[in-house]
């Protein structure tokens, strides 16, 4: 009788002990976000864009809020230090280079998740999370796409500044383009600034009049690709209605993974009692883990040729089920 | 590779990027030129062509029109100059300090105003850009045409205020009267005019002119606005009223020799020539810091260039 009451005692006690831990799991995240940009820059739009997948998707039940504080640089230190400050924030999110800011700000605070992206920063590990977004892979196959498409042999590529997360895709586009047509030749401009609508125009302007018909526009601007109507192709987030008659495709970004990995990362720290330490190494995924895709310009769909759709669906095909290697190639890259 | 920069499409393709980079700072500099030849030292021409871009990008797209756009530009530049003048004309304030307090307004005001006017948009809308506007019969002559007579109307008008900018200053009343005030107020103040308001008017309209330059940058070449998208041409333009003397004459000039190293360098990447393009980039920077040593030793600067005025 003894033994069963104690059986008894023992199974309610490891019951309520269960309750409790269940009782003590997180039911709501709150995460603050710091943009190097505005809202409406397509770096931040597509992280925004994935933020409220998120949200929708409630990764273990979570109620997840997302707050955002734009056009950030100088000050950023100051911003994490705000945040985290306020205690009611479990992760402070800052959307680009933010390794110093984040290295002052993280060892007061280690019970807070920090997460920085893209180049130009440093593994710190612990509570400093670095995740990286390389969409070489779908950018590829739009190359192959713009290798077929061109007319003159020529493809152009403009972007704002060599780093290592605008370098992969130029590479990464480039290469698709001549393995699809070796005949291709490539034009790089660097415009040396994030933003400058007329430079940018004015970029195009130059390429097209040295032979290039097929444009990766990275820098933003597509007004002339639509005035002369030379096929452009934007990147991050689907940019066919700046540009109905001149787009081909987009390459967009999508940080679902990333953060669905975070968010169990931190869930893991939060349900165990373990201390954030994460590698000092980026973390990123690929194409076939659902971190891009290509989007085609439904108004010009009917004007690519068959022949173009195919080899790029091919190619698509065989990058996600990982028949072909795209290989990350983060080197600046050079003309032809 | 070098020759493929004297092909002939390729050589008219620089040449007209010249005359349209050239425009913004253009129409910026000879307002300056107008507001320094009376005195006044207007270093908040960045933000004010920041308003300028903004406030025209907004009314262009609320009203649907370009030229109400324009009008709200030239308004938007002419009251940004408006508060530095009373600024430093009235109440006598360092003009260099105010000149600075202003760029850090337009570049917030235009930034907040942008958020808060489309708060609730998932998307921040677009606007239609100028079309260009060939002038007809001397459009179709070969290399000067597309060159210089297949450009916006924006363009046109930055050329022909030129001379007109020229005249006013050196072969008018009142154009006389600015540059006096410029060299010695106290003679005009003596004679019984107004010192202030000859100021204001002079500030006010670079002002509105530094509107119009930074109207060019949205609504003559891109459907929308972007945090901070003048990009130091503010700066360029003061840097070309030094360099051109205070003279519209050699103000266009400087202007052109800027905006065609900077189309040169677009065009030589997009050729793909292999020499390092940070070189090409800094290029006007360097021509124009040898621009300001080598005028210093002539400066033909107004003597009371950035001193305010008062009576004894």
């Amino acid at each position: 009788m003894l033994k069963r009451i104690a059986t008894c005692i023992a199974a309610f006690a490891v019951s309520a002990m269960v309750g409790t831990a269940s009782a003590e799991s997180p039911t709501k995240l709150h995460i603050a976000a710091v943009l190097s940009a505005g809202k409406e820059a397509p770096w931040e739009k597509s992280l925004i864009d994935s933020f409220n997948r998120i949200i929708a998707a409630k990764p273990h039940g979570l109620e997840i809020s997302v707050d955002y504080t734009e056009n950030v640089y100088d000050n950023a230190e100051e911003v994490f230090r705000t945040y985290a400050d306020t205690g009611d924030y479990d992760i402070v999110f800052g959307d680009t280079a933010y390794a110093d800011a984040i290295d002052k700000v993280r060892g007061d605070f280690p019970d807070t998740m920090f997460v920085m992206t893209g180049s130009g920063n440093r593994g710190l590990g612990g509570n400093a999370y670095w995740i990286f977004i390389h969409n070489h892979e779908p950018t590829y196959a739009m190359g192959v796409l713009a290798g077929k498409m061109t007319k003159s042999n020529t493809i152009g590529v403009i972007s704002t500044f060599p780093a290592e997360d605008t370098n992969d895709q130029i590479n990464a586009f480039i290469a698709g383009a001549k393995e699809a047509n070796p005949a291709t030749k490539a034009k790089i401009t660097f415009i040396q600034s994030w933003f400058d609508p007329q430079k940018s125009n004015e970029a195009t302007t130059a390429q097209v009049a040295a032979g290039a018909d097929q444009i990766f526009q990275m820098s933003g601007a597509f007004e002339v690709c639509q005035q002369k109507k030379v096929g452009c192709y934007g990147n991050y987030i689907d940019v066919s209605s700046a540009a109905p008659d001149a787009i081909v495709a987009s390459v967009v970004a999508k940080w679902d993974p990333h953060l669905n990995w975070l968010i169990d990362q931190w869930w893991q720290v939060k349900t165990s009692g373990d201390k954030f330490n994460t590698p000092t190494e980026p973390v990123w995924f690929g194409w076939k883990d659902g971190a891009g895709e290509i989007v085609v310009n439904k108004a010009l769909q009917d004007k690519i040729p068959a022949d173009a759709k195919a080899a790029m669906d091919k190619a698509a095909e065989e990058i996600r089920s990982g028949a072909k290697k795209v290989p990350l190639d983060l080197s600046e890259p050079k003309a032809d | 590779m070098w020759s493929d920069l004297l092909n002939l499409g390729i050589i008219v393709s620089v040449l007209a990027a010249t005359i349209r980079i050239a425009t913004p700072v253009l129409f910026s500099a000879l307002g300056e030129v107008t507001a320094e030849r009376a005195g006044v030292y207007n270093m908040g021409i960045e933000g004010t062509m920041l308003m300028g871009a903004f406030i025209g990008w907004l009314a262009t797209y609320e009203s649907g029109s370009s030229l109400i756009g324009l009008a709200a530009a030239l308004l938007a530049g002419a009251v940004m100059s408006l508060i530095f003048a009373v600024m430093v004309i009235s109440l006598k304030i360092d003009q260099i300090v105010t000149g600075l307090a202003l760029n850090l307004l337009g570049s917030g005001l235009s930034t907040y105003w942008l958020r808060a006017a489309f708060s609730n948009m998932e998307k921040v809308p677009g606007i239609t850009v100028l079309r260009t506007w060939p002038v007809p019969f001397l459009s179709d002559i070969p290399v000067v045409g597309p060159v210089l007579f297949n450009q916006g109307a924006l363009t046109y008008l930055a050329f022909l205020l030129v001379p007109v900018i020229w005249l006013f200053l050196f072969r008018s009343r009142l154009g006389l009267e600015i540059r006096c005030i410029g060299e010695n107020p106290k003679a005009l103040d003596i004679k019984g005019h107004s010192v202030a308001a000859r100021q204001y008017a002079a500030v006010i309209f670079g002002g509105a002119m530094a509107g119009l330059g930074g109207a060019c940058l949205t609504i003559a070449s891109t459907a929308h606005f972007v945090p901070d998208m003048v990009n130091g041409r503010g700066w360029l333009a003061l840097v070309i009223v030094i360099a051109g003397g205070w003279r519209p004459g050699w103000i266009l000039a400087a202007a052109l020799f800027f905006s065609f190293l900077d189309a040169l360098q677009l065009q030589i990447q997009g050729v793909g020539i292999a020499i390092p393009y940070q070189i090409l980039l800094a290029l006007p920077y360097i021509a124009a810091i040898v621009a300001l040593m080598i005028r210093r030793r002539a400066s033909r600067a107004p003597a009371m260039l950035g001193v305010s005025y008062r009576r004894e």
